[in-house]
């Protein structure tokens, strides 16, 4: 027998990249990175050393910020002129379709850049009509296509062949689906009222709040960190950034790393170098969050470290994106092969430099 | 639409026990189940050749509520696995014969060489199975197996009793591999055969037991989910000449107007498609969208 099989038993690859720079340096990426990263799932700030959130932080936190869950939304709602007019060119739209699995369903959003993006099957692509890429994981088999309409062209206007066409394709396969809106007007101080109100008498609207959570740790290791340095030290001074990740990623997930390693559960300890403190405090927001709220928070805690209001070393803010969204940052494709995850991780330090953190999945494109 | 499908879930009367399967198989994530009646054809005068499709099993709302709250119907269906060995028990299997065409899908497990070289070249069935669990009573051969492939004909390996046995679990191992080099990893479905609910495992791990066999990643994961609708889609056309048409059914029928039904496959002239009888009714015309051949 000629033939020979190779069995390939790596893991699923994902990527991390790590990133060092300061904040006032004029070039560094930090202000890109969290206002195209579109679809936050969930926030989270870990402040060790603080008993409570700074002040600034927590006034952020309790800004309420809702959202809303519109049901059964057909997609010729979101080509409408009054809607286009009034809400996606006055200000940053988001909007994801929700409950729908990017690997199994068609999955639709509109970017606040006023696009819409259609992650659609074979079928639906063939029988929608309209151009798109085929998708950019598994390019040899084509099954799942991207379909993307500009929103604010000033060509996309009913009476137009493209609009005609995007219409009737919408109208041909009427597809619909339960989607999660939140819309930041431009300029002034608006409330998101409107948008509410034009779809409220046509569809069932839910509105939600943001799921916040606070966890306080007592007597927890850290691990030292030495701002200008990444990788290894010589002398076993500091740890290693990944070595840094990985543990705040414990902690994120309530393990407990102060055991010993021979622990039977968990094998896991917390990197040498560290240092014991008192006590950390982690704040969690989770739903639908827009990258002007991760902002907000950002600036807030950079402003806290400024004026001494926070004692602490370090502060750690990660934002998690949604597993079932078609972008991860910008226009990057994101997809889910046996994990969705896209997600990023700020470690702000007193001499304003950070470390950012960037991980996605299999099927994603290395930010 | 890629959702994940179990294709062989036994059949049996003890339906306390086809409920636990099928409860746990919601819980796992999987959207489709196929009930399995295996059979060998019957021979004897009187008696039909194969059994009726056994009724889906009931599932209580309290079960169907995580699906439905997101919107996903959880589909059952029947299949029948008939096991040839001689001619006669091969030809029990054409489309004429009524219980065979009532069956959602169609499969088929030869116990020697001659059945299987017939299996892929001819006969009419959605998944080749093998018997895994012990030495293949015949070699597999590369030209039958490209010619299944071709056919669009799938390929089914069992992980169930791998849970169950640990020699079983070798000789499942060795034969998978010894099937992954020569259909590469293309057409291949990952069941379980699971007679107890514990014999179940969620569709991730069955997709990287995959990738054990042999399958890379991508069709690891294909082989629990877009393989097995491939499965169901050849199924509708099984019989027509090229399977070119996915015809929606519509449901809902106009007075007046003769409703369009599915056309069971013209078994004399296997050249003509599939075509609807009547007049479409009016405002709902049945959606033919061309696909590419099905493979």
């Amino acid at each position: 027998m000629s033939l020979t099989l190779k069995v390939d038993l790596s893991p699923p690859r994902s990527k991390l990249v790590i990133e060092k720079s300061s904040f006032d340096d004029e070039k560094s990426r930090h202000r890109k990175n969290v206002e195209e990263h579109y679809f936050n799932h969930k926030m989270e700030l870990f402040i060790p050393g603080c008993a409570e959130l700074p002040p600034s932080a927590q006034a952020v936190f309790d800004m309420s910020d809702d959202f809303y869950i519109i049901k059964d939304l057909p997609l010729t709602e979101l080509i409408n002129k009054d809607f286009i007019e009034n809400f996606v060119k006055k200000g940053s739209l988001y909007m994801l379709s929700h409950n729908t699995h990017i690997d199994k369903h068609n999955v639709y959003a509109v970017l606040p850049t006023g696009k819409l993006i259609l992650s659609v099957h074979k079928d639906t692509y063939e029988e929608l009509g309209l151009v798109g890429q085929p998708s950019q994981f598994n390019r040899k088999v084509k099954r799942k296509f991207v379909v993307e309409v500009d929103l604010t062209q000033d060509i996309f206007v009913p009476g137009k062949k493209n609009y005609e066409r995007v219409k009737k394709g919408f109208q041909r396969t009427e597809l619909k689906a339960d989607f999660l809106l939140s819309w930041k007007p431009r300029g002034t101080r608006q409330s998101a009222g409107p948008v509410l109100s034009h779809f409220e008498d046509s569809y069932r609207c839910d509105r939600r709040s943001q799921v916040q959570q606070t966890n306080k740790h007592t007597e927890l290791l850290l691990p030292v960190v030495n701002s200008s340095e990444l990788e290894e030290s010589d002398d076993g001074e500091w740890c290693t950034a990944r070595e840094w990740y990985e543990w705040l990623g414990a902690v994120s997930c309530g393990i407990n790393c102060n055991e010993a390693p021979e622990h039977y559960i968990s094998r896991y300890s917390c990197p040498k170098p560290n240092k014991l403190t008192a006590t950390a405090v982690r704040r969690s927001m989770t739903g639908f969050i827009a990258p002007g709220r991760v902002w907000a928070v950002l600036e807030a805690v950079r402003s806290d470290m400024r004026d001494n209001q926070c004692p602490s070393p370090w502060a750690a803010l990660t934002v998690h994106g949604f597993a079932d969204s078609p972008v991860s940052w910008a226009r990057r494709e994101h997809g889910f092969h046996h994990g969705g995850e896209n997600l990023y991780t700020l470690l702000i330090f007193r001499d304003s430099t950070y470390w950012l953190f960037q991980a996605v999945g299999t099927n994603d494109i290395c930010p | 639409m890629a959702r994940f499908c179990d294709f062989n879930v036994p059949y049996s009367e003890n339906t306390e026990n086809l409920h636990q399967i099928v409860e746990m198989a919601i819980k796992l994530g999987y959207e489709s189940v196929a009930l399995n009646c295996c059979v060998t054809p019957g021979t004897k005068k009187g008696q039909a050749a194969v059994p009726s499709p056994p009724k889906p099993v009931e599932l209580s709302q309290a079960t169907l509520a995580p699906l439905m709250a997101q919107r996903k119907t959880f589909q059952q269906l029947t299949r029948l696995t008939a096991i040839i060995e001689t001619n006669e028990q091969k030809y029990k299997l054409n489309p004429n014969n009524p219980p065979v065409n009532t069956y959602d899908i169609l499969a088929v497990q030869p116990l020697n060489m001659k059945m299987f070289e017939a299996a892929c070249h001819d006969l009419e069935v959605d998944i080749i199975s093998l018997d895994m669990t012990q030495k293949l009573p015949f070699l597999l051969k590369l030209t039958p197996i490209k010619r299944a492939i071709a056919r669009g004909i799938r390929f089914e390996i069992v992980y169930a009793p791998a849970i169950r046995d640990s020699t079983l679990r070798r000789y499942i191992i060795s034969n998978a591999t010894d099937l992954m080099t020569f259909c590469k990893g293309k057409n291949i479905i990952l069941s379980s055969q699971a007679e107890k609910a514990i014999e179940l495992r969620g569709p991730h791990d069955v997709a990287n037991l995959g990738v054990l066999f042999g399958m890379n990643q991508a069709q690891a994961k294909d082989a629990v989910s877009v393989n097995c609708r491939a499965v169901l889609l050849h199924a509708e056309t099984r019989g027509s000449a090229v399977g070119v048409i996915s015809i929606e059914r519509i449901m809902k029928q106009t007075p007046g107007v003769i409703s369009v039904e599915r056309i069971p496959p013209a078994s004399a002239d296997k050249r003509t498609l599939e075509k609807d009888s009547g007049e479409d009714p009016p405002g709902k015309k049945p959606k033919m969208t061309a696909q590419k051949k099905i493979k």
